[in-house]
């Protein structure tokens, strides 16, 4: 079984889009979509609606207000500032200790250091994973709660459904869809792939990004080929990212120019190749996940 | 404290740096950016700022006195973020994953364990003309980015409004750089993606009990979705900006799009007006 991860550092780019053509073109495969904090591949690839799971992050302190003799031990160990003694405007204590529960991070310390045993540590809901039908095959995508953390625990439980999912009905290829930057959900989405699709706008921004992702696709030793999106809005700016391909060692899978045609799509919840086979921009997508197959040996 | 606004999106690459760049360029008085967007940042890219100085950020991890740890695994088995190991003869810290909580401290039966400073990111100051500017830059490898976004918010100068460039997302580094803002502006576009991902930032925002209102960049291009969410959500859509190939291509080359489309600066002008009013101000 062969993992491909589609990743840019700078969002936008395109990731989504060309991820849903090539899993249009790569016959049945597994669509994991790893960008948690805004997962969209089921709006363009279908499967929005499935079997839905909880997913439980970190846990959070809870405090027992029977039991909390309000030292403010808890409040002084806490390095997250996530659990307080309210005082009343003379400092004294006002009321058993509060858990801010956004900024407690689940380290347990507070409990550790309670005299009374007043605080335990609780699940907490974070999210769901849900695992629905593409019109490409089996997809699995998650929704982390609004400003929840730990997105890099939620990408491996995606990235492991979508792995058992391959395995139990013999599909070889799994595609991976991450988020933009180079943060935890990003690590977590590329750990032992089998190669990587950079998708690069002719901007400064991307060019800048590009060598970031590129960095850390080195230090996890990442095969990687990019395409180039919208590349004759800026040509200059386009063949600057190319030359630094060919320095960094990225097989340059192919160009893409703008075209209306991408928006029309999206707003139909279509990829470009279901959209308008056998239009320019669709070929050009096409040819860019042949190359990039090959170099990768997908 | 001076006025603190965010500029943030749920979905990537929708304008937030376009939009902080150019308001913290167009608003009538001196301003502070802070680029928050530490994994990758690019507000420098187009500000081009005279830099000042720059610093390493560290954080505390766990640091083994041999002569004392008796390898009994009590941090190990404390740490919930995975952390530590006890690999034969001697304890193994795997920095990325601390979260610098002191669990491995409290809980060490022996005292074999301190903390010493571990770096992970650098903070970098400069300045344009009437900005003052502060981003934060994540060294690559790094996975929590959160606590970098923490040290680039906590810099500001005395009475100087803020503007902060969030990054993508919606999830812990959001959090960071939102907490304690005064409005926060949701740049989105009107696609499929645009609405959805506003829709998990607008749930964000108001979990923490924040005020936004809505940038819409390209706004010819939808069909009004973005417009009937706002509507629906009473979201007032303080900017529309639409496409156009001359400020596309002044952005991507890295210029700035008020300096070289005079009547963005009026846009952008409006825009600071009209979200110090809305953040109460």
């Amino acid at each position: 079984m062969k993992q491909v991860v589609v990743l840019s550092g700078k969002g936008g780019t395109g990731k989504t889009s060309f991820l849903a053509s090539f899993a249009a073109l790569a016959g049945e495969c597994v669509l994991a979509d790893c960008d948690v904090d805004a997962s969209n591949l089921a709006i363009l690839a279908g499967g929005l609606e499935g079997e839905e799971e909880p997913f439980f992050g970190e846990g959070v302190a809870r405090v027992d207000p029977e039991l909390c003799s309000r030292c403010g031990k808890c409040e002084e160990a806490c390095r997250f500032h996530a659990v307080a003694i309210p005082r009343a405007p003379g400092g004294e204590p006002a009321g058993p200790a509060r858990v801010v529960e956004i900024a407690c991070e689940g380290c347990g310390l507070c409990g550790i250091v309670c005299p009374e045993g007043a605080i335990t540590m609780e699940d907490r809901r974070s999210g769901t994973l849900v695992v629905a039908e593409s019109r490409h095959g089996p997809i699995v995508h998650a929704r982390l709660l609004p400003g929840e953390g730990n997105s890099g625990k939620l990408v491996t439980m995606v990235r492991e459904k979508a792995k058992g999912i391959a395995a139990g009905k013999g599909l070889d290829l799994v595609l991976v869809d991450g988020s933009p930057g180079i943060g935890c959900p990003v690590i977590s989405s590329l750990a032992d792939v089998d190669g990587a699709f950079l998708v690069a706008e002719p901007s400064v921004s991307a060019l800048h990004d590009l060598e970031r992702i590129h960095q850390l696709l080195e230090r996890f030793q990442v095969r990687a080929c990019l395409v180039l999106n919208k590349f004759d809005l800026q040509p200059g700016v386009g063949e600057r990212i190319l030359a630094f391909c060919r320095e960094a060692g990225i097989f340059p899978a192919g160009k893409v120019a703008f075209d209306p045609l991408f928006l029309e799509a999206l707003q139909e919840g279509r990829s470009i190749v279901e959209f308008a086979p056998g239009s320019r921009p669709a070929q050009a997508v096409e040819e860019a996940w042949r190359g990039g197959k090959e170099f990768l040996k997908i | 404290m001076a006025f603190t606004l965010a500029v943030a999106s749920g979905k990537g690459g929708t304008g937030k740096t376009f939009v902080s760049v150019n308001l913290a360029l167009a608003a009538s008085t001196p301003v502070l950016l802070q680029d928050c967007d530490v994994e990758e940042p690019n507000d420098h890219l187009f500000l081009r700022p005279e830099w000042e100085g720059e610093r390493r950020v560290s954080l505390p991890v766990p640091e083994f006195d041999m002569d004392k740890c008796t390898l009994c695994g009590a941090c190990r088995d404390a740490c919930r973020f995975h952390a530590i190991a006890i690999l034969g003869d001697k304890p193994l810290l795997f920095p990325e994953l601390c979260h610098s909580c002191g669990v491995c401290l409290a809980v060490c039966p022996t005292g074999a364990i301190t903390e010493k400073p571990r770096a992970f990111g650098t903070i970098s100051k400069g300045r344009r003309g009437k900005v003052r500017f502060v981003q934060g830059k994540l060294d690559v490898g790094e996975a929590r980015s959160s606590p970098l976004v923490e040290a680039v918010r906590a810099e500001v100068e005395p009475g100087l409004p803020v503007i902060a460039d969030c990054p993508p997302g919606t999830s812990c580094p959001v959090v960071a750089a939102v907490t304690g803002v005064d409005f926060v502006l949701l740049v989105t576009e009107p696609t499929p993606f645009g609405l959805h991902d506003l829709d998990l930032a607008v749930r964000m925002v108001r979990e923490m009990g924040l005020g936004a209102g809505v940038v819409l960049n390209k706004s010819d291009l939808g069909k009004g979705e973005v417009e009937a969410f706002c509507e629906r959500e009473g979201l007032p859509i303080l900017a529309r900006i639409p496409f156009r190939k001359d400020v596309a291509r002044v952005v991507s080359s890295g210029g700035i799009a008020l300096e070289e489309i005079p009547e963005l600066g009026r846009v952008f002008g409006d825009l600071w007006e009209r979200a110090l009013r809305e953040g109460g101000r």
